[in-house]
């Protein structure tokens, strides 16, 4: 197995869909490689489902150091991740958004009387 | 204080029937925005409203001018709106299913996320925009409904949210959690890009 290779299988290989040959080769090729060595070494670190439950501590920058580099590298090599965390804060601020300009609005005479009534009987 | 408040807020401890009517007039609108958004009733929101401004006048006294009085009114509005809320029939709290991601065994989505472009800049599209962003708020369960908005929308604390929600900070953050990619997937069939 060379470099490309583990790279194209290493999703299989985290689900467990590689052949016992395939899973073999692709951790002795780890575990000799340079390059992939650190590569599988940060798959093993965080799963996307981990990291999408801490979302919400890493888009508001709640995360402690650590935590938060471990994100980062997942990050770098996980563009479905990176995909999923973009959306999320998109959304985010299209609701927050929501707040806004604020719609004119005169009170109804009905209801301001009410109000003026109801303040006259407290 | 702003201008208007120092000027108004004598003028309503001494009981100024023409004070009370400005200071109605003139935050009227905004308290209405935040209980129609709650309660998703014209009628409800008027009442909570009214509530709002008698509860308001009771405690005026206690208004020290931490905040501004737009920003104080807001947060009594608020709270009348949820106390509304809660006197309604309560529906089942309801679970989110679909609309949270799905794993496969070894943690990668089971959909792969698609990828959202920028924003539109136009205004027009823009307010689009914001008319179906409220459209899938309303969608929500009423359970994740309020807890984004109040967190989102209104800018509550977390844990100030739960509080109002009766519920520990730990699960009001989930709750707040889920129910932001809640509404991420009832926006993705809009804002994602099917093919990259
Ligand atoms: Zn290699
Ligand atoms: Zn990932």
């Amino acid at each position: 197995m060379n470099c490309d290779e583990l790279k194209s299988c290493a999703y299989n290989y985290f689900e467990s869909q590689l052949s016992e040959e395939a899973r073999a080769a692709f951790e002795a090729h780890s575990e000799e490689c340079a390059d992939c060595g650190p590569f599988v070494a940060i798959c093993r670190e965080i799963t996307c489902e981990k990291l999408t439950e801490f979302l919400d501590d890493y888009v508001d920058d709640h995360l402690p150091a650590e935590r938060k580099a471990v994100f980062e590298r997942h990050l770098a090599i996980c563009d479905e991740c990176v995909a999923y965390v973009r959306s999320y804060r998109i959304t985010r601020s299209l609701t927050e958004a929501q707040s806004g300009d604020l719609p004119p609005y005169k009170i109804p005479a009905d209801l301001l009387g009410a109000i003026l009534a109801a303040r006259k009987k407290a | 204080m702003s201008p208007v408040e120092t000027t108004l807020l004598p003028r309503l401890l001494a009981g100024e029937e023409t004070a009370f009517r400005e200071l109605i007039e003139t935050y009227a609108g905004r308290m209405m925005v935040v209980a129609r958004r709650i309660l998703r009733s014209e009628q409800d929101a008027e009442d909570a409203v009214q509530d709002a401004f008698l509860s308001a006048l009771r405690s005026l006294e206690s208004f020290e001018g931490k905040s501004s009085l737009g920003t104080w009114l807001h947060r009594v509005a608020t709270n009348a709106a949820l106390m509304k809320l809660r006197a309604r029939p309560r529906g089942r709290e309801v679970e989110l299913g679909d609309l949270l991601p799905e794993y496969k065994s070894g943690g990668h989505h089971v959909d792969p996320p698609k990828h959202w472009e920028d924003l539109p800049e136009d205004p027009l599209c823009r307010q689009e925009l914001t008319d179906l962003v409220r459209v899938k708020i309303d969608e929500l369960p009423e359970n994740y409904r309020i807890a984004l908005i109040l967190r989102d929308i209104e800018g509550l604390s977390t844990a100030e949210v739960s509080i109002q929600l009766e519920l520990t900070v730990g699960a009001a953050k989930v709750r707040i959690h889920r129910a932001r990619q809640a509404l991420r997937a009832l926006l993705d069939p809009h804002l994602g890009k099917s093919n990259r």
